[in-house]
């Protein structure tokens, strides 16, 4: 039932500004795909793209082997989850749910007993049993979300697109659809693309995340794949937190300031460099880059201590223990030293 | 802001002088003339009221008041709702164009809108000689009646739709047609139960104004005795051969009209209000 979706040399402008700048992107049958990138990168206009929803001025998108230039949005049957549900506002969750069987041509409709029958599963399915009467005014954000999810899944369809799923929800309901949206996806296996600013939440939720900037897509990869091995500094500073140092490579080996050298260095990069370092990587030590502390805040169960260095960018971000002898002697304003264990180098 | 509102909200005198004097005017300039029309309709007796609206031109100009606006109103509501779907959801080259036109008869007196068409179809007009060789009439006429009457009460559909169309957005008619319904599916299953109120709204004002409209009318109908005379036309040619009580008969069907009118659209109101609340918190999420 699900089918691979190829996205090919997409191009897409809004007048003078180019949206989409020539995006492929492959997700295979029953694949979980995250679209990651910041408002404006494209990526609902590559979402609503797929679903026919706009128009595209080049490359073309299928469905397993049709090609779905031109196809309407009835013979695409793709699953949309809109960011604010777009619930019909006059119809209870049942009738909701049920407007994609009850809207199919005469010959293709199934009877009403099995439309009943389908509704209450696909109900029971995303936990809303007994709710059925309900109108989307009369339910929790968290719910219309499922009646959504609901409605889109009851036309079978191909491909399940889902624009910012958790966007409107508070922090706790996110967390749990979270996790529920992750076991419906393995019971039900429909290939999946969803939309999201948060990158935490494609991080955890997707197979493969895709990231998007300026129209354009800077890395497609597992999550592992992209924490570990950023594609640019942008993706690096996208993905997770990350200190900016200004440093220098040559032969392959990293140095900040006049001394330091960098025991770990991933990049192909010569001479000038911008290395970028997750707080994990970097630490208070005896010797090392020199800097100032200039605040420090309880982050979690540790401190977060903030260093200004001249061979940093912003702000440097260190975590500590808070009985760490290194850390209890970094005072605002008090000269510390900071080792920097691994790094991602990037041209300056 | 909140210093001045306390000020006024301490001088009760004021509060009350201003009432008085909205009462007062409202009094005056509309319900004393209201009232009139039917204290001098009915001063003959009940019997001879009841005589004056079953004379053959009463009843000829009800008739023709009642066919107008039969056919009227329901062109404006397709074509309304044609014109409002297209300004609220779509962006095309002359949509600021269309939106002004569909304005255009609010700001353009109807005696101008009577004599365009005049001009257009009368006799001596551009197109009359040749719908006169078709055996076609136009002017002092019912069709010709009835294009200055669809002018007059063009912009009361479409004004009504075009806000509300826009704020509901188009998110539910994007995800109908994507679950597989067809266009017209979509529009009798999403879009007009979600603007049923205000399009009722609009069909009530534009029916009370095709109903009463004067000035386009008086224009093109040439005024002839049970063939060409609305309503409002007949009252006035009444008043004009000193027919008091006559004229008023049928002016207070007129007022009745209006007070209906005036009723369904408080009805409305009311019903839209509570559904927009209902709908409120599904919007706003």
């Amino acid at each position: 039932m699900s089918v691979a979706l190829v996205v090919e040399n997409l191009e897409k402008r809004f007048g003078e500004f180019p949206a989409l700048r020539g995006v492929s992107l492959h997700v295979a049958p029953g694949e979980l795909v995250a679209l990651l990138g910041p408002s404006g990168s494209g990526k609902t206009t590559l979402l609503r793209a797929v679903a026919g929803l706009e128009q595209t001025e080049g490359g073309r998108i299928l469905f397993g082997d049709q090609d779905a230039t031109g196809l309407s949005l009835r013979d695409r049957r793709i699953g949309f989850v809109f960011q604010h549900y777009a619930l019909f506002a006059r119809m209870n969750a049942f009738e909701n749910v049920a407007f994609g069987l009850r809207a199919r041509p005469r010959g293709q409709r199934p009877p009403d007993s099995e439309i009943r029958a389908r509704v209450s599963a696909l109900l029971d399915l995303v936990q809303l049993r007994g709710l059925e009467t309900r109108f989307p005014a009369q339910l929790s954000g968290g719910q219309k979300q499922r009646v959504a999810l609901a409605r889109a899944l009851a036309i079978e369809p191909r491909v399940l697109l889902l624009d910012e799923p958790f966007g409107a929800l508070d922090a706790q309901v996110r967390r749990d659809l979270r996790r529920w949206l992750r076991d419906l996806h393995q019971r039900t296996g429909h290939t999946t693309l969803f939309v999201t600013h948060d990158q935490e939440e494609a991080m955890e939720l997707a197979d493969r995340v895709a990231i998007l900037n300026g129209g354009l897509l800077e890395q497609v990869g597992a999550p592992d794949e992209i924490y570990e091995n950023p594609a640019s500094a942008f993706v690096c500073e996208f993905t997770g937190e990350a200190n900016r140092f200004l440093g220098r490579v040559r032969g392959g080996r990293a140095t900040i300031g006049d001394a330091f050298d960098l025991p770990h260095m991933r990049g192909p990069v010569e001479g000038d460099a911008a290395l970028l370092v997750r707080p994990a990587d970097v630490a208070l030590a005896s010797a090392g880059v020199p800097g100032v502390v200039s605040g420090r805040r309880r982050h979690g169960a540790g401190l977060r201590i903030e260093i200004e260095s001249p061979h940093a960018r912003g702000i440097v971000e260190v975590d500590a223990r808070p009985d760490d002898a290194l850390a209890q002697a970094a005072r605002i304003g008090a000269p510390v030293f900071l080792h920097v264990a691994r790094a991602h180098a990037f041209p300056a | 802001m909140r210093g001045a509102d306390a000020g006024l909200r301490e001088r009760p005198a004021a509060r009350a002088l201003l009432l008085v004097l909205a009462f007062a005017f409202l009094a005056l300039f509309l319900a004393a003339p209201l009232a009139i029309v039917f204290v001098e309709a009915l001063r003959p007796g009940l019997g001879a009221y009841l005589a004056h609206l079953a004379e053959p031109d009463a009843r000829a100009a009800m008739r023709l008041t009642l066919t107008v606006a039969a056919i009227c109103v329901p062109i404006n509501v397709i074509v309304g709702l044609a014109g409002a779907w297209a300004i609220a959801r779509f962006r095309f080259r002359g949509r600021n164009l269309l939106v002004t036109l569909v304005d255009l008869p609010f700001s353009v007196s109807p005696v101008i809108a009577g004599l365009v068409y005049v001009l257009l179809f009368g006799a001596q007009g551009y197109f009359g000689p040749w719908l006169k060789a078709q055996g076609i009439d136009v002017i002092f006429a019912l069709p010709g009646i009835v294009l200055a009457t669809l002018f007059v009460t063009f912009p009361f559909v479409a004004r009504e739709l075009i806000p509300h169309m826009e704020t509901i957005g188009s998110s539910e008619e994007e995800a109908a047609l994507l679950l597989g319904a067809s266009p017209w599916r979509m529009f009798f299953a999403i879009v007009l139960p979600n603007v049923k109120w205000s399009l009722l709204y609009g069909v009530l004002l534009c029916n009370a104004r095709a109903m009463g409209e004067f000035g386009a009318v008086a224009v093109v109908s040439g005024r002839i005795r049970g063939e060409t005379t609305t309503m409002p036309l007949h009252v006035e040619i009444l008043y004009n051969e000193y027919m008091g009580a006559a004229s008023f008969a049928t002016a207070s069907l007129l007022a009745l009209l209006a007070l209906v009118t005036l009723a369904a659209k408080a009805g409305v109101e009311w019903r839209f209000a509570k559904s927009i609340a209902a709908q409120a918190p599904a919007g706003s999420e």
